[in-house]
């Protein structure tokens, strides 16, 4: 079956004026929707992401050039990533329909090529 | 998250968790860092909300948001220190965190029982009573430091708006940073005024949670149990506990038992009469007469015993007509010696109306309010409504229902009246 990443794009403040019994059902209704993917066998994986953007490379002129990646100044970093089997976009978007993300940002759906 | 085996949080444990840390942490910084203290208990639950989904939850739950909020509290203070260096500023606080190894200890406290309160918290529960600030905004800074909720739930609960609240708080902060309160229980020699001004708060918090007919059901619940649950804590305390406490206990937990049946489902007043005596909380009743026990070691009544002894009959009675009138009137004169005030004397009256009739009620309201303050308080012409309703007074109830339809500013309330006019014609 094809694979598609989930890219949880989120603004982090968001988070902020949540309050701990809220953040408590935050971190259930994800585990919610974990395990009802899990048990549909369409979990494959996930990661968090940290939070300093990472870096940029490119190549300028002769050199290679690091930069630090924009997080500073950004309201929006991709969080994390999900990867689940899904036959097709719209399987794998129904899968994140009902995802807790969307409460705190946008999910972009890519499918693994492996043609 | 990539296991369905974790098993599920406890309930509230972000919520008590929060408490505790803040709690933990304002006694080792101090509690001019409050603030610092309780953003980085915030981002500490934050980082667990945007962790967690990806790695799972952790085996100690409780341990990783301790480490959190501890790693992420030094960073900030050492951030301000840094700042406050830069500017020629730093004068220095004690309790200042440039020792990295302040935290390991802070760690190594042995996790308790979910409910159960530490010295740290009952510390900052004393700070948060401290003379300086008033009854009420101790309440909000407890609920929002020792009990970990957030600003919207104590605006909900308290029928208050979140800015409003957020502003008492930064200005309660200050006012404890600026009188140096130390987030410690008082010795022996200061304890009883202090544990007096913690009991007035906690009264008034579980006054508020319980009448605040507009807010829902479940902060209201929320808040009631809260300052039950610290209540608790003070009563059972080796050095505090006194059998007034065990009164107020006791006052809480009768209450709180009814609380469930007290509105129906659209939030609108149910009268006890009516009220369903099956969902009453039999384990909140067991703890209350318990209390009362304890609290009969007192050497003179205070006015925890005889509140009380009010909601004990209340709790109590097997049925509506099996009520104690007689006893009832009788702690309301008791009550009346004691705190007397117009409101507990509508009640009385109300009483006095079960107990000798309708025309002794009204007798009885004509002069509970001498002082003339209770002319826009509602309940005083529901009151006068209900008798003349029992009087078959049909006309001069409906007078006295629109009176008081028209003095309420709580939404249920109205639509109560509004019921009962209904069945008038």
């Amino acid at each position: 079956m094809a694979q598609f990443i989930l890219l949880l794009h989120e603004n982090v403040s968001r988070f902020a004026d949540l309050t701990p019994e809220e953040m408590q059902q935050v971190v259930a209704r994800y585990g919610a929707w974990g395990r009802a993917l899990a048990e549909k066998g369409k979990y494959v994986g996930g990661h968090k992401l940290t939070d300093d953007g990472g870096r940029h490379m490119s190549r300028a002129k002769a050199d290679i050039r690091v930069t630090d990646g924009p997080y500073s100044e950004a309201k929006e970093v991709i969080g994390g990533l999900f990867i689940v089997d899904a036959p097709d976009y719209e399987a794998a978007a129904a899968l994140a329909r009902d995802c807790p993300h969307l409460d705190f940002g946008w999910i972009e759906i890519r499918q693994i090529d492996r043609t | 998250m990539t296991t369905g085996d974790v098993a599920p949080l406890v309930d509230h444990l972000f919520r008590r968790e929060a408490g505790r840390l803040v709690a933990r942490l304002a006694r080792r910084f101090g509690v001019a860092r409050l603030d610092v203290v309780e953003d980085a208990v915030q981002d500490a639950l934050v980082q667990a909300c945007r962790t967690w989904p990806f790695r799972g939850i952790p085996a100690d739950p409780a341990a990783w948001i301790a480490t959190a909020a501890t790693n992420r509290a030094l960073d900030l203070l050492r951030t301000d220190a840094r700042r406050d260096r830069l500017l020629g500023g730093d004068d220095g606080h004690p309790g200042d965190a440039h020792d990295p190894r302040i935290e390991a200890a802070a760690l190594d406290a042995p996790l308790r029982d979910d409910a159960e309160l530490g010295d740290d918290e009952l510390g900052l529960l004393f700070a948060c009573a401290h003379p300086a600030l008033s009854a009420d905004t101790a309440v909000i800074l407890m609920l929002k430091t020792v009990g970990g909720f957030g600003v919207r739930e104590i605006a909900r609960g308290l029928l208050s708006e979140p800015a409003a609240i957020a502003q008492r708080l930064v200005r309660a902060r200050r006012t404890l940073a600026e009188a140096r309160v130390p987030v410690a229980i008082p010795t022996a020699s200061e304890a009883a005024p202090r544990v007096a001004a913690v009991a007035d708060a906690l009264y008034l918090m579980f006054t508020e949670g319980h009448s605040a007919a507009e807010s829902d059901a479940a902060i209201r619940r929320d808040l009631c149990h809260e300052a039950l649950r610290l209540a608790l804590a003070v009563a059972d305390h080796p050095r505090l506990g006194a059998p007034a406490l065990d009164a107020l206990v006791a006052m809480m937990a009768f209450t709180a038992a009814r609380l469930d049946t007290r509105l129906d489902d659209a939030g609108i007043p149910v009268l006890l009469a009516e009220q369903d005596r099956a969902r009453w909380d039999r384990a909140l009743i067991a703890l209350a007469l318990a209390r009362v026990e304890r609290s009969m070691a007192a050497e003179e009544l205070s006015r925890w015993h005889v509140e009380a002894e009010l909601a004990g009959y209340h709790a109590l009675a097997p049925t509506f007509e099996a009520m104690p009138w007689a006893q009832v009137v009788d702690a309301y004169d008791r009550l009346l010696a004691i705190a007397p005030s117009p409101v507990v004397r509508v009640n009385r009256a109300v009483a006095l109306g079960f107990a000798e009739g309708p025309a002794a009620a009204l007798e009885a309201l004509e002069s509970a309010d001498v002082e003339g303050r209770l002319a826009r308080y509602p309940w005083l012409h529901a009151a006068r409504a209900h008798a003349f309703e029992r009087l078959g007074a049909a006309d001069e109830a409906k007078a006295s229902w629109h009176r008081a339809r028209d003095l309420t500013t709580s939404e249920p309330h109205r639509r109560f009246i509004e019921r009962r006019l209904a069945a008038l014609g």
